[in-house]
């Protein structure tokens, strides 16, 4: 295992912009800000996240603005649009990984980068590969050129060959509702599918409602309309799901707290709603929200079901309208 | 971005940059070829991450070229080709309208073709003067032929798939091997003694490069920089990746002595060995005995399954060691084609060591094989 020490410092988002968080990639931001980056990196979780996180980490180490990812520079741009000429993405046909496609990326890492920095590869899926496939990527981990860096993703550590293993620097990603304070996904959802979590669609309207409930101009019961409009395509216990997620990420915010974020995308929503309130209001309107949401199995009707909560959140938010107490 | 441009004049652009687009990738753009009109010029260029040609064209009483709006959009190569080839023969206009949608109207035709914005393409690099060359086309193709047939098409050492690019102590020199052979070739250049520089150059790129040159003779400007070399012909740009890393000595493993020396006239020596090779089968490693006794060679190849040939050849002069040695016949004929020459000389130093093929009475280089160990 090697670390490129060719690389210069420079600014990298803080660990609170990334898409996910744990001690050990606080570590990884730390080395790639003061310019050591390992040459390959294995990570450990499911498909989603996987993806989520080496689709994050491939944009940073491209960037060429600060702080990393910039989002503005023209390489960013380039990643964005799917077309950065620094990076290849080997992702499954078929099954896995195939021998074929390893061979075509051997035959571009050759060549010095394009824009005469760093070149990004990224295997999905080492552990499905097969141990041909594998063991022809095993070349390129043992020789690499000082500029080309490796993001190999795998579900299953036990199943990725040994000698890649020990080539690579291991990062296991927390499974989506594995952290502590985190419940478990809504039962009849069973396995995610990849790419998009489903809630990704929830999100931002459940994002703009939030603002609307805490500005406190509407009354309860056009704000539950409006809730229950929001999630016309999908289930009112997911919706409530969602909003509970984003309250809690509220509070984590509110009291400091950066790293239990799940929404750290929306970092300007969650600063500006988290100094509307405060912490112990947004624990309070989580428990409402989610004693909403069990009463939604009982067989009450949605729309009295939203208008009541909606009712008892604009209590607990009671002081952020002040004088603008709305109906 | 709008323009107006003779049907020719675009096509010939559209050809000659096309040969440069991605065939298969996952990157959208690169499946497309770059128009760029600016004042008094359209620029088209392709790239395919290893190869790219940027063509430019300057407005003249030919192409009638006429630049009403500047601007850049990328087309799709594979439907622009075919567009404008099967428009008529008279003047077309394209301009880009909202949302990357390109008009292509011509006469009474008019096409809608989708775009993608060009800032998603890959710039190529601009090159400082510093390190460039002057060279002809007919040098670079001379350089190309003789070199570039050698170098390895497996992937097993990257670096040997590329052509190393010398400048220096007086001359331009290119230099493939795969590891069993070698090729080298030279041109004196007075400008090589101011600047040294070594670049690798993927041989695949090169080939085309010599696909493209015009057959007359032209100049050709060479630059390199850190990630790119560009052949500037004309108003044409060629531009390759380099691969990355520091190309072998092979100095060390041409010899400076020999034992024994032939001349011979390279079509006969080419036609015996052609013929020999009929019963020299691949997994035997194409191989071919040459039994030199005196001016007078015997070439033979046999194989257990399909039977045997010998024949004997006379050559022109000998020096030295009578000697046995077998060689796989397809590198001795790809070595005699990229000399060219009427008369080669053959150096031998024993049956177990190289021995190299030069054009008899030229210093530009030379052919150097791997026998094949045989009792």
């Amino acid at each position: 295992m090697n670390t490129s020490e060719a690389g210069a410092t420079r600014r990298v988002a803080p660990l609170s912009e990334w898409p996910i968080q744990t001690d050990l990639l606080g570590r990884l931001r730390e080395d790639i800000a003061s310019g050591r980056v390992p040459h390959a990196m294995l990570f450990v979780g499911e498909a989603s996240q996987n993806r989520r996180f080496v689709n994050f980490l491939s944009q940073l180490l491209l960037c060429t603005g600060e702080p990393a990812p910039c989002g503005r520079c023209a390489a960013c741009a380039q990643f964005e649009s799917g077309n950065h000429p620094d990076l290849y993405v080997l992702d499954r046909e078929g099954t896995a990984v195939k021998t074929g496609q390893v061979e075509a990326l051997q035959e571009r890492l050759k060549l010095r980068a394009h824009a005469g920095g760093r070149v990004v590869y990224v295997v999905h899926g080492v552990d499905e590969m097969t141990p041909v496939a594998a063991n022809r990527l095993l070349k390129t981990l043992e020789e690499p050129w000082p500029s080309v860096i490796a993001l190999l993703t795998a579900g299953s550590v036990r199943r990725v060959l040994p000698t890649v293993r020990s080539r690579c620097f291991l990062f296991p990603l927390p499974q989506a509702g594995s952290a502590p304070w985190d419940d478990a996904m809504p039962e009849e959802r069973g396995a995610e599918p990849e790419g998009d979590p489903w809630f990704a669609s929830l999100i931002e309207p459940v994002i703009q409602w939030t603002e609307i409930l805490l500005k406190g101009a509407e009354p309860a019961v056009i704000l539950a309309d409006r809730l229950v409009r929001a999630a016309e395509d999908a289930e009112f216990s997911d919706v409530l799901y969602v909003l509970a997620m984003w309250l809690r990420d509220l509070m984590h915010t509110s009291a400091g707290d950066s790293r239990h974020i799940r929404f750290g995308e929306y970092r300007a929503q969650l600063k500006e709603q988290s100094s509307m309130t405060n912490v112990a209001e947004l624990a309070k309107a989580v428990a409402v929200v989610l004693e909403t949401r069990v009463r939604t199995r009982s067989h009450v009707a949605a729309t009295l079901n939203a208008e009541r909560m909606c009712v008892r959140l604009q209590e607990v938010f009671a002081s952020v309208y002040g004088h603008r107490r709305p109906l | 971005m709008k323009f107006t441009i003779a049907q020719p004049a675009l096509l010939n652009v559209l050809q000659t940059a096309s040969k440069a687009v991605a065939v298969r990738t996952t990157k959208q753009v690169l499946t497309g070829i770059l128009l760029q009109a600016e004042a008094g010029r359209l620029i088209a260029t392709a790239y395919d991450l290893e190869l790219g040609i940027r063509v430019e064209v300057p407005a003249d009483d030919v192409n009638m070229l006429s630049v009403q709006e500047p601007g850049a959009i990328v087309l799709s190569a594979r439907y622009l080709a075919d567009v404008v080839r099967k428009l008529p023969n008279r003047e077309v206009s394209v301009g880009v309208g909202s949302n990357y949608m390109t008009e292509i109207r011509c006469g009474e035709v008019e096409f809608h073709l989708h775009g993608i914005d060009a800032a998603e393409f890959p710039l190529l690099p601009v090159f400082q003067s510093s390190q460039s060359l002057q060279v002809t086309s007919e040098h670079v193709r001379e350089l190309v032929r003789a070199t570039a047939f050698a170098s390895a098409t497996s992937e097993v050492r990257p670096i040997l798939t590329g052509v190393h690019v010398e400048l220096g102590t007086g001359r331009l020199q290119f230099t493939a091997t795969d590891g069993l052979r070698l090729a080298t070739r030279w041109i004196g250049s007075a400008e090589a003694g101011e600047s040294a520089w070594n670049v690798i150059i993927p041989s695949k790129s090169l080939v085309e490069l010599a696909k493209i040159l015009p057959d007359d003779d032209v100049p050709v400007q060479l630059y390199v920089s850190d990630s790119h070399s560009l052949f500037v012909v004309g108003t044409t740009h060629f531009y390759t990746r380099l691969i990355e890393g520091t190309y072998p000595d092979t100095t060390r493993i041409i010899p400076s002595t020999h034992r024994t020396e032939v001349a011979i006239d390279a079509d006969l020596m080419a036609d015996a060995v052609d013929r020999a090779a009929l019963i020299a089968r691949d997994r035997e490693n194409h191989m071919v005995r040459f039994e030199i006794s005196g001016t007078s060679i015997q070439v033979s190849s046999s194989s257990s399954e399909i039977g045997n040939v010998s024949e004997r050849i006379q050559a022109n002069r000998m020096e030295g060691d009578d000697l046995s040695i077998a060689f796989n016949a397809r590198y001795v004929l790809e070595a005699l084609r990229a000399l060219a020459a009427d008369e080669v000389v053959l150096q031998f130093n024993g049956p177990n060591q190289p021995f190299t093929i030069r054009e008899s009475g030229a210093e530009n280089g030379l052919q150097l094989i791997s026998p094949i160990l045989w009792r």
